[in-house]
């Protein structure tokens, strides 16, 4: 009984730390692959999810854009006298 | 379902200037925990989260990086003028806007709002902190400033429970709000638009061109350029005293719940795998992690504090002239800070930098700031190889872990001294930096962060620690040694193989095999090599007393050498791989987190041999 427990959690714990640790594309390709499968819907939900979320952090305020690098150049400062009121 | 509940979902925009209080409205409207501080930039990219009004209607909520005005001169605000003019892809336009305003600031904040009106789209004005605008004097005739700029305005306190309760009520009303009529006439100068917020202002707030938002008394000191500079270091020097002068109490709490726990399941469990791996693998790993709880909270209330007063701008400004001199733009500084606690939202915030070539060179060396999940392994460290004594009134180890963090910080201006020399040239450009009033520290502010602070801790150490804890521990068990073997049993596992074969590349800089295998799985996360260093000492020893602690083992069983080599190596540590993810994506290419993997490597082995060499040309 001790064995099958320590391999399921061995075998679990193993499973998210691959999805964890692989590179987004990776695990945006093989969310796809497997939403080809009926799923239970909270197990679907989170596929569809990681299906969709791109490379880098997860945010999804820049993922939907990628920004690209601003033209190097000094940026000039423009002072605006103040008026006397 | 009411009638409104059945209209379509709203999405209305939170649109403003910097350090107006976006986020804390935001997170108000939709319980969402945001992180707010007091100083510009804290937001760089769209937050979305959602509110439901009283009638049932569904609200989607953006919250968006502060701008001065839609013409962005740095990449957070052209996320913002994106989202506004529904240029991004996949994402129209919101349906309306909500243009948030500091109340203590109407000359400055109001030039955006004339820019916003002239979108023609439906507005409200959210006039926020309104309270303190009143409380010191200001005087500002609402009805009149909502006729004038021609959309409806409210007051909104967003530090308080309730303080958005009059935008709710104007939410539900958004179909009513007037579009703004746009000029025929060409876009205006700022100049012009300056021109129009002095006339509105005059009408309607006669004594905001004159209100005193600054406490110049206190800046004298602050921003001094030599005292100012004194109370930094004192400041942060004291605060790493505090790290381990009050920590000993809720440690010593942790550590003999953890022992317990390791002593209680070895007295009530059959011997077998599965004792094993909550023994010597979740315990002894986990346990080893956790302890440091309490002094990552207390590093962060201090973090906290100064960025809710508003005391850390300043210090970017005081630190301007260091910063220029290694070449680096002022405006490094808040992303630099933020690395302490996470190089991610650190590289991230870089997006405040307008040149491209400054902000590469902050994003490469923001990863040699000291993080927070450096902290477990530089308190493990310490906590064995520095006496707890005090030289003078100050805490030995508190004063080499300030040492530890001021090595990150020195090691991070010369290696931009470098790139800016050898690599990323670029001119120096002057800091530009809106200096926020003086505030008290929101208490709730403070808790939230707290609270977020311990989840994300604790989060990672149930999840991914403990993942690689488990994985580790497998590894270390299997295969079973051999019939007759005399060697602990994690010698002939693929752990103890894989800890062998490393340590012919880490023998030259004082790493033994278990501080080798310990280094693998750290590439996850930092404070995933403590756990694995308490799972594989765990496997390696025969009387259990690992779970209880790993500092006096490791104490035992490394020279001085070993330790200061592996302080060295974590000083410049190649960071972890989601790190390397975000740089990858923020820099568009693969070559830059290469090159930074590449150059940390090189830094951490070179300066763990050189630690390590000279220790042992000390000992003998």
């Amino acid at each position: 009984m001790q064995n099958l427990l320590v391999a399921l959690i061995v075998i679990g714990c193993t499973g998210y730390a691959v999805w964890v640790l692989v590179p987004g594309a990776l695990r945006r390709a093989a969310a796809q692959q497997a939403l080809k499968w009926p799923w239970p819907a909270p197990i679907s939900a989170r596929l569809q999810k990681a299906a969709k979320v791109s490379s880098g952090c997860g945010c999804d305020g820049c993922d939907a854009k990628p920004l690209k690098p601003a033209a190097d150049g000094a940026q000039p400062i423009r002072i605006h006298r103040q008026p006397r009121l | 379902m009411s009638d409104a509940a059945a209209l379509p979902g709203l999405r209305i925009a939170l649109v403003g200037n910097p350090n107006c209080g976006k986020t804390a409205l935001f997170n108000l409207l939709t319980g969402a925990r945001q992180k707010v501080a007091n100083y510009a930039g804290v937001t760089v990219e769209r937050k979305v989260g959602t509110v439901t009004l009283k009638s049932g209607r569904a609200v989607s909520v953006i919250d968006l990086p502060g701008a001065y005005s839609l013409t962005p001169s740095t990449p957070d605000e052209t996320v913002t003028r994106d989202v506004v003019l529904g240029q991004r892809a996949d994402e129209a336009a919101p349906d309306a806007i909500v243009a948030v305003v500091d109340a203590t600031n109407l000359p400055m904040n109001l030039r955006l709002v004339l820019e916003l009106k002239r979108l023609g789209r439906p507005m409200v004005l959210s006039l926020n902190m309104a309270d303190v605008a009143r409380a010191r004097g200001l005087q500002i005739d609402v009805p009149k400033l909502s006729a004038e700029l021609g959309m409806p305005v409210v007051e909104t306190i967003a530090v308080q429970s309730h303080g958005h309760a009059a935008l709710l009520a104007q939410l539900e009303q958004q179909a009513s709000w007037p579009t703004a009529t746009v000029a025929a006439d060409a876009t205006p100068s700022p100049a012009q638009l300056q021109r129009e917020v002095r006339r509105i202002l005059a009408l309607v707030a006669p004594g905001a061109m004159q209100f005193k938002r600054f406490n110049h008394k206190l800046d004298a000191i602050v921003m001094h350029p030599v005292w100012g500079l004194a109370l930094l270091a004192v400041l942060l020097f004291l605060i790493f005293q505090a790290v381990f002068s009050w920590a000993n109490l809720p440690m010593d709490a942790i550590k003999d719940t953890v022992a317990a726990s390791g002593e209680w399941l070895n007295a009530h469990m059959a011997d077998g795998p599965l004792r094993s791996l909550l023994v010597d693998g979740v315990i002894a790993g986990l346990g080893g992690v956790i302890v440091f709880l309490p002094q990552i909270l207390i590093l962060f209330f201090f973090i906290l504090i100064l960025e809710d007063s508003g005391y850390l701008p300043r210090a970017a400004f005081l630190l301007d002239n260091v910063m220029g001199k290694v070449g680096l733009s002022g405006r490094a500084f808040i992303p630099l800070l933020s690395s302490f606690a996470c190089a991610i939202p650190g590289i991230m915030a870089t997006r405040t930098i307008a040149n491209w070539r400054d902000r590469l060179a902050t994003i490469m060396v923001a990863p040699l700031m000291t993080c927070s999940a450096r902290l477990p392994v530089y308190a493990l460290l310490i906590g064995a190889f520095v006496p707890a004594r005090n030289v003078g009134p100050f805490n030995l180890q508190g004063i080499t872990l300030f040492v530890l963090y001021v090595a990150g910080v020195v090691s991070a201006m010369a290696v931009a001294w470098l790139l800016k020399r050898v690599w990323i040239k670029s001119s120096y450009q002057p800091l530009m930096l809106e200096l926020p009033p003086y505030r008290w520290p929101n208490l709730r502010n403070l808790l939230l962060g707290l609270w977020e602070r311990a989840r994300i801790f604790v989060s990672r150490v149930g999840t991914i620690i403990f993942s690689l804890t488990v994985v580790l521990w497998f590894l270390s068990s299997y295969p079973a040694p051999p019939d007759g073997a005399t060697g602990p049993a994690i010698q002939y596992s693929l752990a103890g193989m894989l800890g062998n074969a490393l340590q012919v590349i880490f023998a030259p800089i004082g790493f033994n095999w278990q501080i080798s295998i310990a280094l693998v799985p750290g590439l996850a996360a930092r404070e995933v090599a403590v756990g694995a260093l308490g799972t594989v000492y765990a496997m390696s020893s025969t009387t259990g007393e690992v779970a209880d602690a790993l500092a006096p083992v490791i104490a035992a069983q490394w020279s001085l050498a070993t330790a200061f080599s592996l302080i060295a190596w974590y000083v410049f540590a190649p960071q972890c791989l989601s790190t390397l993810a975000v740089v990858k994506r923020e820099t568009n290419s693969w070559r830059y987190p290469l090159l930074m993997a590449a150059y940390m490597f090189a830094l951490a082995y070179i300066a763990s041999f050189i630690t390590y060499r000279t220790t042992l040309w000390f000992m003998h």
